[in-house]
């Protein structure tokens, strides 16, 4: 019985692993780890908790997601033993003589690991599952106990056994194998990673499966091909195997069907890996096709789409759409375009009820013609079918980035941008499942339209969509919104939902009818909870100073698979729709939306200020308003990009509300790329957004105008759309642009302006003559050609700062603060700078945990001033506190950084006739005196030598870590650069750019030179700018040691040690000495007691 | 059983002519294969048991080709090789159990009480759930014998068993071997001690360079060295002319001179030291055979 004999070698393959003690241990540790993360993620008792706990099945996921990497090492060095154990000790040949096929005894064998796996397996969803049931807050999704080992551990270990079985029968060395096996195994997981959609990861790292309760597992059928490739591939090889194993086979034409049979495999395996693969570049082919095709129409609007009625028959996972237009023709047109996913078909159009012929090229839909009649308006009637093509949505997305993975610290879950599935629908803007009016800014400016939506569904579900719901007598839903819409929305699937009523605003939570639970974090405040959001909502609208618009607004749970990218035109994302936000399924693994552990840090927090201990009412109360705020209002700062390739803002998140005010209520008509509503968007935002601070914020403008000097702004769009930076540089000329137009107003406030200008067109887009005609003529400048200055100016201004000072003094019997800094431009146009003075009591971190509410205002006088091109001014402020630094923006300038701090280094008290405002300077700003020759990092007479020998492993690692690609790098406190890395900070000399260069103290190999070019021999004093950066320490004490310099004279050369200042930087005396005409030269070495050396500038200043 | 090989030989990779043409005939009963180190015996053995294949050649199980019928007759087979160790990590018993299931006994109480007997009959039932790493070198050749035996094959074929035990065991191991010899089996026994046949086969063969050089009984093969070997007395200064001239297989030393048995080839000779005939066994029939092929080649 070949069956029995398979068995019989599984059962004491298993007996033998299961004794090893390599498998033991490493089986072992494997357990532990599993069983303490669940019991620090699952459990209250080390009072950790694991947002990702919260994701519908993630228990079995995570188990088996860690144990995937650990199994997969054991299972490779048990299949590369057993072959290695046979010869070694040559029992195989009893064996071998036994009547049994080939086939049978590698299969055996097999089977035996395959079996030890399993028992591991099990123990560990055994664990998990025990985890699962005691966690209050941890969803129990059977069918995950099942389908994960199935799509993560058994490809993995099947893939494994048999790569290694044939490498070992093929290599015929235990050692070779075990290292091949390793490199492929660490190539998978570092070098490939997630590259062509993971196509590489045998071990579903990079594998999206995660699970919803609202549409299960998402790209389902592109998971199946994978996961069953590599499981073909691991039975093709194992099928070689048999092929290869030195036993004359007992079977007739053994070898033609086992060979046939690993063919087979390995054919069907690279056929669904390559249509894995196809997928993925098809997102470029697609979306590349997308925006070419757009780049045929029209490239203004023809007309406007007036009103849609759509009416939706939802069948399983394709919708039936009729959409009724009444379109107003802007021009003489004898032709329309539309724009529609390509996944749906149209199946006719007709046109004041008459049918037309049409074309339908990817997502362009084009009538070439159709009767004319007098009437400015037409009725077109489309009706259509089928579900979006995603990988149409988001066209000028790179590929890369779409394909990448969504991560849930650590799991994977799909990115999904729109959903049809028998018990879920999901559309937004973006999947263009309506027609819109095209023309080649389609997507950037979307018409307003007054929307009606049919909905009609077989399946027991809640809709969702914008306006009044009322259900028909057909059971079908239908919504009518109150005013024209830019965009519109159906969510519709197994929902529960609270509503309050707010200032007559239907405010809903929306949750899937599992999730209830997260009401009871709240059931206490359910009386209290609308003055609450009242509460939250007028302190937005006062901040923002602009008024919610809608009758509804519903925060919606969506599934954690839909995926949204940032746009470089707007801050807006899919995730808002009108009078809709959308939450990821029970937070997806999001810390902010772990509302357990919220609780828990408040309370620490909460003891740690000593604050009065709150009633369980008002602990509600204070984390309902934290929840909201953090992720509607004010959104915790990251420090890290999260996803590649994804603007980072300060302040912003993609649930933010911000939108609901303006984007979906005002928009600004521009015949191209719309700069001017994005940057107002941006400015508006700019008002909630708050002061963030922290690092990268800084860098990443800096980085942002190095990269864009020389360009001006309609190059930057026409050729940097795709650059990480191009919105950041948007966002930094509109800051430019509306601080200009601030200080035209005079007596009026810009914001108050712009507030009146939006709230008289609501709903409407404001073409951008009127919009910039009305600022024009409230501040009785034409901005037009401002405008056209700013987007045309390659220039930039640069500013020189005098030093500050301050007085105190005596305003209306108040003691106050004049604070003074002479500016002048030497750039070559005029720019405006803002400057801040931040006194002792603002300005620093806040405690606490931050985000909402944890914003403070950075300066307490903040005033922007224009300064012309050559001008030379002195600025005045007085302030009520006293002083600390002063902040200055210096926007698009030849000043980097552009946010810089001048200290103030004393008050005086001297008389002083002060001022505010700006007023002319009499005495010339400059750099340095003419009797100075000073030579500057940045200038040519300073050189870098470093060492280039490499002298450790370690080393060169850190040496590969530091070589950044940036012109100016930043300052790496725990691995400092190797080699002279230069830097910005506004603690640096420098003309424009305040820089200098740092590295990691050596032993005095690698220098710096500064050569300077006396035009006249003479006694000369030398100078060093000398800096220090503090390295944050675990001792408090400041850091010791000196930098040591050389002057190389006429007399010779002298060796100076400098103790760099606390802070700062300043001009450390070096001495005197005689130089003759010509080159004089002073070097510093890397040489140093401190953790960094630091080099800036020296300079030679002429005896008088 | 009949086991009829024809014509056999193997060439290795490396060009090695490991057998050449040879033919035979093997009946039930204990079958000897007796040649010395390198001689070709194991890569016999080795095409019997299927773990290799011949260059040219056919052995016949009963009639069947073995090539052709690989799956019968590993069905038949029971295979103790020369070196021969075990998994550690399995014990005494689970090894024969192992053994006994791909021997396609199925049922578990079957194969127990068929277990627990071969313990019993090795000896080592005490020792059955010790790990076969943990046993001495005597008791791993009997585990290794259990798990040939086990089952009940036909063919067992047993490679050099004896080498490296006492003759304690060695003598219980020849038992073992000959008890199956009442069941229609064919036990293959491959040795270069010349004992381990002339006690217990009943047919042999003598191989040398991959040639069969003599196939039939024992008695045949010792009636070929009759009227070759002698005993005589010879002075101590007479020894070393009487080593130089004649294959000496004893000397016993006397008092004033040695008494030596000597083999002679071709012609005596040894009229001048009285020979008298001695009675030859398989010892001396295979020094003889080994001798007189070098003569053979000399000549």
């Amino acid at each position: 019985m070949p069956n029995n004999t398979i068995f019989t070698i599984a059962r004491f393959e298993a007996k033998t692993l299961m004794r090893s003690w390599f498998f033991r241990i490493f089986s072992l540790l494997s357990i532990l780890f599993i069983f303490f993360f669940n019991l620090s993620g699952y459990t209250n008792i080390w009072g950790g908790g694991w947002p990702g706990r919260l994701i519908p099945g993630s228990v079995p996921y995570m188990n088996l997601f860690v144990l995937n990497i650990a199994q997969s090492i054991i299972a490779i060095f048990l299949s590369s033993d057993f072959l290695g154990r046979d010869k070694k000790l040559d029992t195989t040949e009893v064996f071998y003589v036994r009547s049994m096929s080939n086939f049978s005894y590698v299969l055996g064998k097999m089977l035996g690991i395959l079996k030890v796996f399993f028992y591991l397996n099990l123990l560990v969803l055994l664990i998990g599952l025990v985890f699962n049931i005691i966690g209050d807050d941890i969803r129990l999704i059977p069918i995950t106990y099942l389908l994960y080992p199935v799509f993560i551990s058994l490809p993995s270990i099947i893939f494994v056994l048999g790569l290694s079985f044939f490498l070992m029968v093929v290599v015929r060395n235990q050692a070779i194998t075990f290292v091949l096996m390793l490199g492929l195994l660490g190539g998978s997981l570092f070098y490939f990673g997630s590259n062509m959609g993971g196509l590489f990861d045998f071990i579903a790292f990079y594998t999206p499966l995660a699970y919803s309760e609202f549409v299960g597992f998402v790209s389902f059928q592109d998971v199946v091909f994978l996961r069953i490739s590599y499981l073909f591939i691991g039975v093709a090889f194992i099928s070689l195997t048999v092929y290869k194993l030195p036993r004359l086979h007992q079977e007739k034409f053994f070898k033609p069907k086992i060979l046939s049979l690993a063919l087979v495999l390995f054919v069907v395996s690279g056929f669904l890996l390559s249509k894995y693969a196809l997928n993925f570049m098809l997102y470029t082919n697609m979306g590349q096709s997308i925006l070419d095709e757009e780049k045929t129409l029209p490239e203004l609007p023809t007309y406007k789409i007036e009103s849609n009625k759509l009416s939706v028959i939802h069948q399983g996972q394709t919708i039936d759409v009729s959409s009724d237009m009444m379109i107003k023709l802007n021009i003489e047109v004898s032709s329309l375009d539309f724009l529609l996913n390509p996944g749906f078909k149209v199946e006719k159009i007709e046109i004041d009820e008459k049918p037309v012929d049409f074309k339908q090229q990817l997502n362009h839909i084009y009538v070439p013609s159709f009767e004319r009649t007098s009437k400015k308006s037409i009725r077109v009637l489309m009706k259509y079918s089928g579900a979006p093509d995603y990988r149409a949505v988001y066209a000028e997305i790179d590929a890369e980035l779409k394909a990448s993975i969504s991560r849930m610290d650590p799991l994977v879950g799909g990115k999904r941008v729109s959903f049809i599935e028998p018990e879920y629908v999901l559309l937004t803007r973006e999947s263009q499942w309506y027609p819109i009016a095209g023309w080649q800014q389609a997507r950037t400016q979307q018409q307003f339209t007054r929307f009606q939506l049919n909905f009609d569904t077989e399946a027991d579900l809640s809709v969702y969509s914008q306006g009044v719901k009322e259900v028909l007598k057909d059971e079908s839903v239908s919504f009518k919104p109150v005013m024209p819409l830019n965009a519109v929305s159906i969510v519709a699937g197994r929902y529960s939902s609270k509503t309050v009523i707010v200032d007559s605003t239907e405010i809903s939570f929306v949750y899937h009818e599992n999730n209830g639970e997260v009401l009871n974090n709240f059931d206490l405040v359910s009386d209290t909870i609308g003055a609450v959001i009242k509460d939250i909502k007028d302190g937005f609208e006062r901040d923002l100073g602009l008024k919610y618009k809608f009758k509804h607004f519903s925060l919606i749970e969506v599934p954690l698979h839909f995926y949204t990218y940032s746009r470089s035109w707007t801050l807006t994302t899919d995730d808002n729709m009108p009078e809709m936000v959308f939450v990821p399924e029970r937070g997806a693994g999001n810390w902010d939306l772990d509302l357990k552990m919220q609780k828990r840090r408040m309370q620490e927090w909460s003891i740690r200020r000593g604050d009065e201990e709150q009633t369980p009412k008002e602990a509600q109360i204070q984390l309902f308003k934290n929840t909201i705020g953090n992720l509607l209002i004010t959104p915790r700062g990251r420090g890290f990009r999260q996803n590649p390739g994804v603007r980072q803002i300060s302040g912003w998140s993609k649930q933010m509300l911000f939108p609901q005010y303006f984007s979906f209520t005002n928009g600004i008509v521009e015949d191209n790329f719309p700069i001017i509503q994005f940057v107002t968007e941006n400015y508006l935002f700019s008002i909630v957004q708050g002061d963030q601070g922290g690092f990268g914020r800084e860098a990443l403008k800096d980085q942002v105008i190095t990269k864009m000097r020389g360009f001006n702004l309609q190059a930057v769009i026409d050729s940097m759309q795709g650059d990480d930076n191009f919105a950041d540089f948007l966002s930094m000329k509109g800051n430019q642009f509306f601080n200009t137009i601030k200080m035209n107003l005079k007596d009026k406030e810009l914001n108050t302006v712009l507030f009146d200008l939006f709230n008289d067109n609501d709903f409407r887009s404001l073409p951008l003559d009127s919009f910039v005609g009305r600022l024009s003529e409230i501040a009785g400048v034409y901005f037009k050609q401002e405008i056209t200055a700013w987007s045309e100016n390659t220039q930039m201004p640069a500013f020189v700062f005098g030093k500050a000072k301050v007085h105190q003094v005596k305003d209306e019997n108040k003691e106050r603060y004049f604070v003074s800094l002479p500016i002048a431009n030497k750039g070559e146009c005029s720019g405006i700078v803002t400057i801040g003075v931040r006194d002792q009591n603002r300005g620093g971190r806040g405690g606490g945990p931050g985000g909402f509410r944890g914003g403070q205002p950075s300066a307490s006088v903040e005033e922007t001033y224009l300064i012309e091109m050559n001008g030379n001014v002195e600025i005045g402020l007085l302030t009520d506190n006293e002083p600390r630094e002063l902040i200055v923006e210096t926007y698009v300038a030849e000043n980097i950084p552009t946010n810089q701090r001048i200290s103030i280094d004393d008050i005086s008290k001297e008389p002083v006739l002060f001022f505010e405002g700006k007023r002319d300077y009499n005495k010339e700003i400059n750099f340095y005196e003419p009797f100075e020759i000073v030579v500057d990092n940045e200038d040519s007479g300073f050189s870098v030598n470093n060492t280039t020998e490499t002298k450790t492993l370690k080393s060169w690692w850190i040496g590969q870590n530091n070589d950044e690609g940036d012109k100016y790098g930043e300052v790496n406190f725990w691995n400092p650069s190797l080699k002279w890395r230069s830097i910005l900070g506004s603690d640096f000399y420098g003309r424009f750019i305040k820089s200098a260069y740092y590295k990691q103290k050596g032993n005095g190999d690698a220098s710096v030179k500064w050569v300077g070019n006396i035009t006249e021999s003479g006694n000369y004093t030398v100078y060093a700018f000398v800096n220090s950066i503090r390295i944050p320490r675990r001792q408090r004490e400041d850091e010791k040691g000196e930098y040591n310099y050389t002057v190389i004279h006429d007399d010779g050369k002298d060796d100076i040690k400098v103790e760099p200042p606390r802070r700062g930087g300043e001009w450390v005396y070096l001495g005197d000495f005689y130089f003759s005409q010509g080159e004089a030269t002073v070097s510093m070495s890397d040489k140093t007691e401190r953790r960094v050396v630091v080099a800036d500038a020296v300079k030679w200043v002429k005896a008088k | 059983m009949e086991l009829q090989i024809k014509n056999l030989s193997k060439i290795y990779p490396g060009g090695k002519k490991a057998l050449n043409e040879v033919s035979m005939t093997i009946h039930d009963g204990m079958f000897g294969l007796l040649g010395p180190n390198g001689a070709g015996k194991s890569t016999l053995m080795k095409i019997l048991v299927t773990l290799l294949k011949p260059s040219s050649g056919d052995i016949f199980v009963n009639g069947q080709q073995l090539s052709d019928h690989r799956k019968e007759v590993r069905s038949l087979i029971g295979y103790l090789p020369q070196d021969f160790r075990f998994f550690p990590k399995l014990k005494t018993w689970e090894f024969l159990d192992y053994a006994a299931s791909l021997a396609g006994v199925s049922s578990k109480k079957e194969r127990s009480l068929m277990v627990d007997k071969m313990l019993e009959e090795v000896a080592l039932y005490d020792f059955r759930n010790r790990f076969a790493n943990k046993l001495s070198g005597g008791m791993k050749r009997r585990l290794g014998i259990a798990q040939a035996l086990i089952g009940n094959p036909k063919i067992i074929v047993v490679d050099e068993p004896t080498t490296g035990l006492d003759p304690e065991e060695r003598i219980r191991f020849r038992n073992i071997l000959s008890r199956l010899t009442k069941n229609e089996v064919i036990v293959v026994l491959s040795t270069h001690i010349v004992g381990d046949i002339s006690s217990s086969c009943n047919q042999m063969a003598l191989i040398n360079s991959g040639e069969l050089q003599f196939l039939g009984t024992p008695s045949d093969f010792v009636g070929k060295a009759d009227g070759h070997v002698w005993s005589i007395d010879v002075a101590f200064d007479e020894l070393q002319n009487v080593k130089e001239q004649y294959h000496v297989i004893t000397s016993i030393p006397n008092v004033d001179s040695y008494t030596l048995e000597v083999l002679t080839i071709g012609e005596n000779g040894l009229a001048k030291y009285n020979p008298k005939p001695v009675a030859p066994n398989l010892e001396h029939a295979y020094v003889y055979f080994m001798e007189s092929q070098n003569f053979v080649i000399q000549e």
